[in-house]
């Protein structure tokens, strides 16, 4: 069986050098689909969700492209700004292994295709948004949690 | 999720495989990021540009399911993949280093590329 770019990157990250730089990257790119999450949820275009988080459109781009580099507490500011906060976690470096080739079920592939906009904003280990704290009185009897606004 | 895999030429050579491996560690986690997420988000991509369709030139057709992974930062490349739709996977074709505004050779070379893919 021929070696896939993901048995590639495997083999890399058994480099601890090169793992520090992957997962660097990694997390640059794990908020920029978060932050596009986030946006396209709140059904926004990059210059509308600018103006709510009070910054530029180019630095939307570069937040959503992964190329800027945030502090945490930059992020939990912005965030705030249209009500929500930062949940952190953590999962594997390494990439889930895929099944060869030909166990790959031929699903209908326009609508796999399809952008997955209604997918929740963060899901269990992973990073993610939720909103802010409840108050005490909001807290009674309240279900807190999720991933839902 | 999907599954990805390198474009094998009939020589055996796989030109996006043979890229990657020449980077160095200034380029290639970025590369490798990028790519696992296209693995797992598939053309959400699309959305933060982050994947951009390729056109044959500037302002000419879309090429259909061939796709240019991007970064724009400071050591700009791009990654050329075609989305197989009968087989749902993405195939990694060719990548270069972006240097200048236009470089219809490289989108060239990666339509000739995908042709004797879609040619076998």
């Amino acid at each position: 069986m021929s070696i896939t770019p993901t048995d590639d990157l495997i083999d890399r990250l058994k480099d601890p050098e090169y793992a520090k730089l992957y997962g660097e990257e990694d997390a640059k790119v794990d908020f920029a689909i978060t932050l596009t999450k986030v946006r396209k949820s709140l059904g926004l275009k990059q210059k509308q969700m600018a103006d709510k988080l009070g910054v530029s459109q180019p630095y939307i781009a570069k937040l959503e492209g992964g190329e800027a580099n945030p502090t945490i507490g930059r992020i939990g500011s912005l965030l705030a700004s249209i009500d929500l906060r930062l949940v952190t976690g953590t999962a594997p470096l390494k990439p889930d292994p895929m099944p060869s080739i030909t166990g790959v079920i031929l699903m209908g592939a326009p609508d796999a295709f399809e952008p997955r906009y209604d997918l929740p904003v963060n899901t269990g280990t992973m990073a993610g948004t939720i909103p802010p704290w409840p108050s005490k009185s909001e807290q009674r009897g309240a279900f807190i949690g999720g991933a839902a606004r | 999720m999907w599954q990805d895999i390198y474009y094998t030429r009939p020589n055996g050579h796989q030109p996006a495989k043979e890229w990657i491996d020449e980077q160095d560690n200034s380029i290639k986690p970025s590369i490798d990021a990028r790519r696992d997420r296209l693995r797992k988000e598939g053309l959400l991509l699309l959305e933060n540009k982050m994947l951009v369709p390729i056109r044959e030139r500037p302002g000419g057709r879309i090429v259909p399911n061939f796709y240019e992974l991007r970064y724009t930062g400071r050591k700009k490349w791009r990654l050329a993949i075609y989305y197989d739709r009968r087989k749902n996977i993405f195939v990694l074709i060719s990548g270069w280093r972006k240097l200048q505004p236009i470089q219809q050779q490289d989108v060239n070379r990666a339509l000739r590329l995908l042709d004797e893919y879609l040619s076998e």
